[in-house]
């Protein structure tokens, strides 16, 4: 509750503005993200939701500017971190950000750990490269991290290789890397996907305590709604490269002003709807070399008009905090 | 109602060899002495988390592994006494649609030679007119259409992928479809969509179905009677409404405690359950779920369990 | 007139995805130069092997003996050998016997291989055991060596070049086929045909077998260079094509007592050799990039 009123007089640590990115393949230009703008505050937790295809890794890999290039190029917009614009970073001071002020975490921690590595070397390796710290001060800073993160045994665990731990432990690890720098921003990409509901339970009540702790910022990436609900304190739904809505989290549930938010919200099985049958957003995502004109939504949309295949809809600020990117009145 | 499938004390064990001199035998109970049957035309949903012996459950049901001891009854035929022909004859009366599209679909082969395996495979004498005819309408029931014919799954998206799959399943009119996590790999739009349509498949062809999934809030919507799986065993039985308003045992309660409802309201994430997923390889003696679960004792360390009639059609393997 | 256009209508709808491949295929060709160098190098070899008789100047196998050892004139541009042949047609006839020998060699090879290799991985336990020690068997010789004793027991001609050739390459298909199917037989597609009742061969031949192909096209292009480049050996040694036929190698071998005063009896022979072994190299190498599946989308 607390939270909610204070959205406002927060101070800003990441603004994304009108960034627009675009892959140059073959078939075309696959224009992912055609103008992304949401607003991270300190100590805030923002929840990117969309399903395979909206953008919204390509957004958090814009923000490290990890994309690869070729074939990806961010064409236009501002990312505005802490008041510098990211965008005219060269390589090297991205270096330094990256992993220091803003760390990731990925799906898949099988995959971003190294497997010739114990994971303690792994962790201390970060640790020394952004804090200049002695091996001895890097190592204590590693066990202090894996004690937080709720490894048993964290000296054990120090010599162990990725491969000998399970899912939800590799998880951790990579959460008390990402976390060891003290990070002013933390994405987590999809963190919870490829674990088991109790683990990853487990792992969002740990995010969350983390975050509180040191106070740390959040932007946290998922398909799952049922995880946005739980963690975040906005949440921007990604369509097709467009934030078509972005609200506080209990507003977007309560009232989803967006077409498509509401059709995701109504796509969820439940216990209520048996029987009856699912009610689905018809047609599917569209491919982003030619995608629709005007709104990207406006072939599955029911509540399609004229203006909708036309004219791209204008972000109508529904109050200050709560933004739809659609025609309709609301 | 009739039974359609009965399975009698199902074993499935895997074996592995370690050393060469001092051989060292650790034996993985994937599917551990399991017993349940199937109504005709109901759906059955499997629940539990990765490593609970679902999928070994899924293929041993389906003869693609060798079951180590029990028995399959399907349509009060004793499966294990059948002969190749007689096995291949019943392939025609189940089906199987897999968890990930992308990989079950052969892909150097277009839609319509993927759609015709099933006819080619057991010889069917048909004329390739209404062999085309039939594939068009399978096309028709899943959703796709007439020019998606001569494509690759490559070319569709995993969505549409999953529709052939489904096509593909459907094709000989089986009785029975075992869906091994049909939608875990989609979105949730598409998976609605997915949802949808094997609801609709079920009533239009009278279909029986096994789904097997890790996701509470799907099989809560479509399945009619659930088993909760957990190290290889079933730990819980009963209807759905049984299952989500009455858990009998601890691990079925903490499974449901841990999904996160889409719903901010609720209060904070609750755990029920602490500790990591033990490994299948040295079980307990008594209960397998003693390890992690918060009202286990002594007792239930060295009791072993076994499912119990707790109210009607309500089994339980818990002590307590 | 209609008809022919609603033919070609369907026909091309019909190939709408196969056209498609294709034509990415070929962007992703043009796109590596490296390929486009050794598809272009190969290309020539093979025109000037179809063309043979009215690209060469000379007759190949005419003797003029009043001008042997002639140097590059315009007459012989690149000289006579020691017999007063056109060297220049003996290496434009010569690439038949080279195009010849790599593709029954290769073709032979690849066939037992593929075979050997697809049961092998297919069956697996004893049965792969046996057969994969045979194919180590012949591995564990030296190629040339083994190919020389075949060469020596049948007898030396082009015939028994190309046997010994093709006795010593097909483990190294078999072992490349044999792991392709190793990695497909367990994928998800194949337990899906599994569990509609397909047969053993059905499986093998029909859905394992067309998705280990390109890494056979590859292994198969390199291989066109390395077999003809061993084709040569032998018959630079005598255990191969016999006088007067123009191979390459043979001419070689001819010119190698001359080699310090007139080099391009044996150098011109040794240069074509080098170029289409080059050539197929690089077209090989260039082909894994292009149909490497990992690289396609």
């Amino acid at each position: 509750m607390e939270k909610e009123n204070n959205l406002d007089e927060n101070e800003i640590l990441l603004e994304v503005k009108n960034l627009k990115t675009s892959f140059f393949t073959y078939e075309g230009e696959v224009k992912a993200l055609e103008d992304v703008s949401f607003v991270v505050n300190k100590g805030e937790t923002l929840g990117l939701v969309g399903e395979t295809g909206s953008g919204k890794s390509v957004t958090a890999l814009s923000i490290m500017k990890l994309i690869p290039d070729p074939p990806g190029k961010i064409l236009s917009g501002e990312i505005n971190f802490n008041g510098e614009n990211l965008i005219k970073k060269t390589e090297k001071e991205m270096q330094d950000i990256r992993g220091n002020q803003i760390s990731m975490i990925f799906q898949d921690p099988m995959n971003s750990l190294n497997p010739v590595f114990d994971v303690g070397t792994q962790i201390k390796q970060v640790i020394k490269k952004h804090q200049r710290k002695s091996s001895r001060m890097a190592k204590k800073i590693a066990l202090e991290m894996f004690k937080k993160v709720g490894l048993p045994d964290p000296e054990h665990i120090m010599g162990k290789y990725p491969h000998e731990l399970s899912g939800g432990m590799q998880q951790r690890v990579m959460i008390a890397t990402a976390l060891s720098c003290h990070p002013q921003l933390l994405i987590a990409d999809e963190p919870t996907t490829a674990l088991d509901v109790t683990i990853q339970a487990q792992i969002l009540k740990l995010i969350k305590n983390l975050r509180d702790e040191m106070s740390s910022s959040m932007l946290l990436i998922t398909h799952d709604l049922g995880v946005v609900a739980r963690v975040c304190d906005r949440v921007a739904v990604m369509y097709a490269g467009n934030i078509v809505e972005y609200a506080p989290v209990k507003k977007l549930f309560k009232n989803p002003s967006h077409p498509y938010t509401e059709g995701l919200l109504k796509a969820i099985p439940r216990r209520e709807s048996r029987g009856e049958k699912l009610k689905i957003i018809k047609g599917k995502v569209p491919n982003l070399i030619t995608p629709p004109s005007g709104c990207r939504f406006h072939p599955r949309c029911e509540y399609k008009m004229d203006v909708c295949s036309s004219t791209i809809p204008p972000r109508k600020y529904i109050d200050e905090n709560h933004y739809v990117k659609c025609h309709l009145q609301f | 109602m009739d039974k359609l499938i009965e399975v009698k004390n199902l074993k499935k064990y895997f074996v592995k060899e370690k050393g060469l001199i001092n051989k060292e035998r650790t034996v993985i109970k994937a599917v551990n002495d399991l017993s349940f049957f199937i109504k005709k035309g109901e759906t059955f949903g499997v629940v539990g988390e990765s490593g609970c012996g679902k999928s070994t459950l899924a293929r041993t049901l389906m003869l693609l592994l060798e079951p180590d001891g029990g028995e399959i009854i399907f349509a009060d035929k004793n499966i294990n006494k059948f002969s190749k022909n007689e096995i291949k004859e019943l392939r025609k009366n189940m089906a199987i649609v897999f968890q990930d599209p992308h990989s079950s679909l052969s892909p150097r082969r277009t839609i319509k030679k993927l759609l015709e395996e099933p006819f080619r495979i057991h010889d069917i004498d048909i004329e390739n007119k209404i062999l085309k005819q039939r594939i068009l309408e399978l096309l028709d029931i899943v959703g796709l259409k007439k020019e998606h014919l001569y494509r690759y799954p490559h070319e569709f998206s995993g969505g549409q992928k999953q529709r052939i799959g489904i096509a593909r399943a459907i094709a000989l009119n089986p009785d029975f479809l075992l869906l091994d996590e049909p939608t875990s790999a989609l979105d949730v739009s598409v998976q609605a969509q997915i949802l949808n349509l094997l609801q609709d498949l079920q009533k239009k062809l009278d279909l029986t179905m096994l789904f097997i999934t890790h996701d509470l809030g799907v099989i809560e919507y479509i399945a009619d009677r659930i088993a909760v799986m957990y190290m290889g065993k079933i730990i819980e039985l009963g209807t759905v409404d049984q299952i989500f308003s009455n858990p009998l045992h601890p691990y079925t309660e903490a499974l449901l405690s841990a999904i996160p409802e889409p719903d901010p309201e609720q209060e904070d994430i609750k755990i029920k359950l602490e500790g990591e997923i033990p490994s299948m390889i040295n079980l307990p003696e008594g209960c397998s779920f003693s390890s992690r679960c918060p009202l286990a004792d002594e007792k239930c360390l060295r009791t072993e369990v076994e499912l119990e009639e707790k109210e009607s059609g309500h089994y339980s393997a818990c002590i307590k | 007139m209609e008809t022919t256009d609603t033919l070609i209508d369907s026909w091309l709808k019909k190939h709408e995805s196969k056209i498609k491949e294709f034509k990415y295929t070929l962007h992703l060709i043009s796109k590596s130069p490296l390929s486009m160098i050794g598809a272009f190098i190969i290309a020539c070899f093979l025109l000037i092997a179809v063309f043979a008789p009215f690209l060469a100047p000379h007759d190949p196998y005419y003797q003029e003996m009043s001008a042997r050892l002639e140097a590059p004139s315009f007459q012989h541009p690149l000289g006579t050998d020691d017999m007063g042949r056109d060297i220049l047609s003996r290496i434009i006839y010569g690439s038949r016997i080279s195009v010849l020998i790599g593709i029954i060699v290769v073709s032979i090879g690849a066939a037992i291989g593929i075979i050997v290799g697809a049961v092998s991985g297919y069956i697996g336990g004893a049965g792969d055991n046996i057969l994969m020690r045979i194919a180590d068997m012949f591995l564990s010789f030296p190629p040339l060596i083994l190919a020389m004793a075949i060469a020596a027991a049948l007898g030396p001609n082009l015939r028994n070049t190309i046997i010994a050739i093709a006795l010593v390459r097909w483990p190294v298909y078999a072992r490349l086929v044999r792991s392709q199917v190793l990695s497909i037989k367990n994928s998800q597609f194949i337990e899906a045909i599994r569990s509609m009742g397909g047969s053993d061969i059905r499986i093998l031949f029909i859905h394992i077998l067309p998705n280990c192909l390109s890494p056979i096209i590859v292994r198969a292009t390199m291989d066109l260079g390395t077999v003809i480049l061993a084709a040569a050996g032998l018959s630079f040694i005598g255990f191969g094509a016999q006088p007067p036929l123009p191979e390459w190698g043979a001419m070689v071998s001819d010119g190698r007592q001359y080699i310090v005063s007139e080099w391009w009896v044996a150098a011109f022979p040794g240069l074509a050799i080098l170029f289409v072994v080059v050539g197929f190299n690089i077209l090989g190498d260039g082909l894994r990039d292009v149909l490497d599946p990992r690289l396609r989308r």
